[in-house]
């Protein structure tokens, strides 16, 4: 099969170091080139990554490179739009950031401009891609009849490092108040944390029908998004389930994620429990790992052994346009997903639970 | 044969050369039987090599090893593996060995050619298809780095499933592309994998072999004569 020329745009997304190793070592890829969005995110990747042409913007890219057939969208929430304007009119398939909009409008226009253009959308959700996410996905229906999903997506803050995530309108797309009397906006940890939001509609089969959700007081006080929060509810098919999307795990506020990130011994945590009338499955995404002490702090901490979504999230994307299949995560798809986040930020905003 | 067809889907996409053949614990390419380090392929060891190596440990002291198996496996394969361990992800020499056994148990001290005292405890007393309990600790001047966490005793799972036992079903799953292997399956085939990609390591493993068979056999000699012996002591 033809090796697919790849681009990346922005570099400004937490996930744009994940797929370093994966585009290079890839054989179905050929990563073409780079647009970076400023010059501090152009030197990180400098830094990084050599022997792949750099440019200052989207459209200088593509016009030097006629050949790109897909990109990804390494770039904030509030860039996608346009983004992905660019590229559809061009006939560019794109793999897209987790959140492709929270605004519904330009959720109906990026619909559109990818169904005229007849081009693949794919969301990254790479949770889908985790060994123990499969083995939780073919265990889940042996608890029998379910009755409760409880799931962590728990994580450092990563705004110090990416810092339009700690920007409203960048990470939510607008300002908007919490809630009445709150000094706080929307698009802190809820917005970065979809993945469970997304699974349970998966494991369970159904959709959400009823949202309830709460914010804590902050943990750090120089955050003007929120960083905890606690989410209950009811799905359409009877389901309970109890999720923390929260910003719960402290860090050190370095530009560059590196050795030194995390207070908190472990920056990210998965746990999902499925219980039903027949037993109960407990899943660590993330985990065992392997545990140490060392430098720079002499901090007790996990280091991870796995984090390898991105080979299967890319091999799928390849395939997506070779055989022109629709994407697991696709804007239709993903739509329901967006929609319970959004009553998420309601339910907080009103105090009350959100039909759906 | 399964784990054959997992390094052929390996080989197809990855484009190494074809016609190897996986046997057990060896591989038979470009004529030579090549006896694999599965260990070498292992998440957990890779990430603890990277440790001692990236300048996250400074100073490495010593190296305490636990390895508790089923009864009936051998305690010279054992002993080989957790050696290698040692040999790699150091990236040193033992130069010297002691050994103490009894019955289905052995413990053993080795050290590097820089000075670090590895200590390699075995038993081969676990009922039958009892998972393998085992942990790897390096302790430095700078920092202490385990494969197992804090406050616990044996292997933690990724995933517990509770029915009608009170004893959970197990797993751990630890590669996307190779589904369906267990984690020692997983690391036998990654490490035929590397192996194909890398011509050099087959001389490399065919080597390695060669000083572990003597150190093993030095082993044997020590727990037999009581004397702490020096490597190139077992001919």
């Amino acid at each position: 099969m033809k090796p697919l020329k790849i681009a990346m745009m922005s570099m400004t997304h937490g996930h744009t170091r994940k797929y370093y190793q994966v585009l290079k070592e890839n054989p179905k890829l050929d990563w073409v080139a780079v647009s970076t969005a400023n010059d501090e995110v152009k030197q990180v990747f400098l830094d990084k990554v050599s022997g792949i042409p750099c440019y200052d913007s989207d459209e200088a890219m593509l016009d030097a490179h006629p050949e790109i057939e897909a990109v990804v969208l390494a770039s904030e929430n509030s860039d996608h739009l346009r983004q992905v304007k660019l590229c559809a009119e061009r006939g560019i398939h794109i793999l897209s950031m987790k959140i492709p909009t929270f605004d519904m409008a330009e959720y109906d226009e990026m619909e559109r401009l990818v169904k005229e253009n007849d081009i693949i959308f794919q969301i990254e959700l790479e949770l889908h891609y985790n060994p123990t996410v499969v083995r939780m996905k073919e265990l889940a229906a042996g608890v029998g009849q379910m009755r409760s999903f409880q799931a962590t997506n728990v994580t450092l803050s990563p705004v110090w490092a990416f810092p339009w995530q700690g920007q409203p309108e960048a990470s939510y797309g607008k300002r908007v108040p919490l809630k009445e009397g709150d000094p706080r906006f929307r698009g802190g940890a809820l917005c970065d944390h979809p993945h469970i939001f997304d699974m349970i509609r998966e494991v369970t089969d159904s959709e959400f029908d009823t949202i309830f959700a709460k914010v804590g007081p902050n943990i750090r006080e120089d955050l003007e998004e929120e960083d905890m929060l606690t989410v209950i509810g009811k799905m359409k098919n009877g389901v309970i389930f109890s999720l923390d999307p929260s910003w719960s795990k402290k860090e050190n506020k370095l530009k560059v994620p590196g050795p030194g990130w995390e207070i908190f011994p472990k920056r990210m945590e998965v746990n999902i429990t499925i219980s039903g009338d027949g037993g109960t499955l407990m899943t660590d995404c993330f985990g065992p790992n392997v545990y140490e002490n060392g430098n720079p702090e002499e901090k007790y901490i996990v280091r991870y052994t796995y984090f390898d979504e991105w080979v299967g999230l890319v091999d799928e994307f390849v395939d997506n346009i070779r055989f022109h299949r629709t994407p697991k995560i696709h804007l239709a798809r993903h739509r329901g997903t967006i929609a319970a986040i959004n009553a998420c930020y309601e339910s907080i905003a009103t105090g009350k639970p959100v039909k759906l | 044969m399964e784990l054959q067809k997992y390094l052929d889907l390996l080989v197809e996409k990855y484009d190494l050369p074809r016609g190897a053949a996986l046997s057990g614990k060896t591989l038979a390419v470009g004529g030579k039987t090549v006896p694999l380090l599965p260990w070498r392929s292992e998440r957990r060891f890779i990430e603890l090599k990277n440790l001692v190596h990236d300048g996250t440990l400074e100073g490495v002291s010593a190296v305490r090893i636990s390895h508790i198996a089923p009864k009936g496996t051998s305690l010279d394969e054992m002993l080989y593996k957790e050696l290698d361990v040692c040999r790699w992800v150091l990236d040193d020499e033992i130069k010297e060995i002691a050994t103490f056994r009894n019955g289905a148990t052995s413990n053993t001290v080795a050290e590097t050619k820089s000075g670090v005292i590895c200590t390699i405890e075995l038993a081969a007393t676990l009922a039958a298809g009892t998972p393998i309990v085992d942990k790897h600790e390096i302790t430095a001047r700078v920092g202490v780095a385990c494969d197992r966490a804090v406050d616990t005793q044996v292997p933690q799972s990724s995933t517990y499933f509770y029915t009608d036992s009170p004893t959970p079903v197990t797993y751990t799953d630890v590669d996307f592309e190779l589904y369906g292997l267990n984690v020692s399956d997983v690391s036998t085939v990654r490490c035929a994998q590397a192996v194909l990609a890398d011509e050099a390591l087959a001389d490399a493993f065919i080597e390695a072999d060669k000083t572990l068979t003597a150190l093993v056999a030095l082993s044997a000699k020590s727990a037999g004569c009581g004397e702490n012996l020096k490597a190139g002591d077992a001919q």
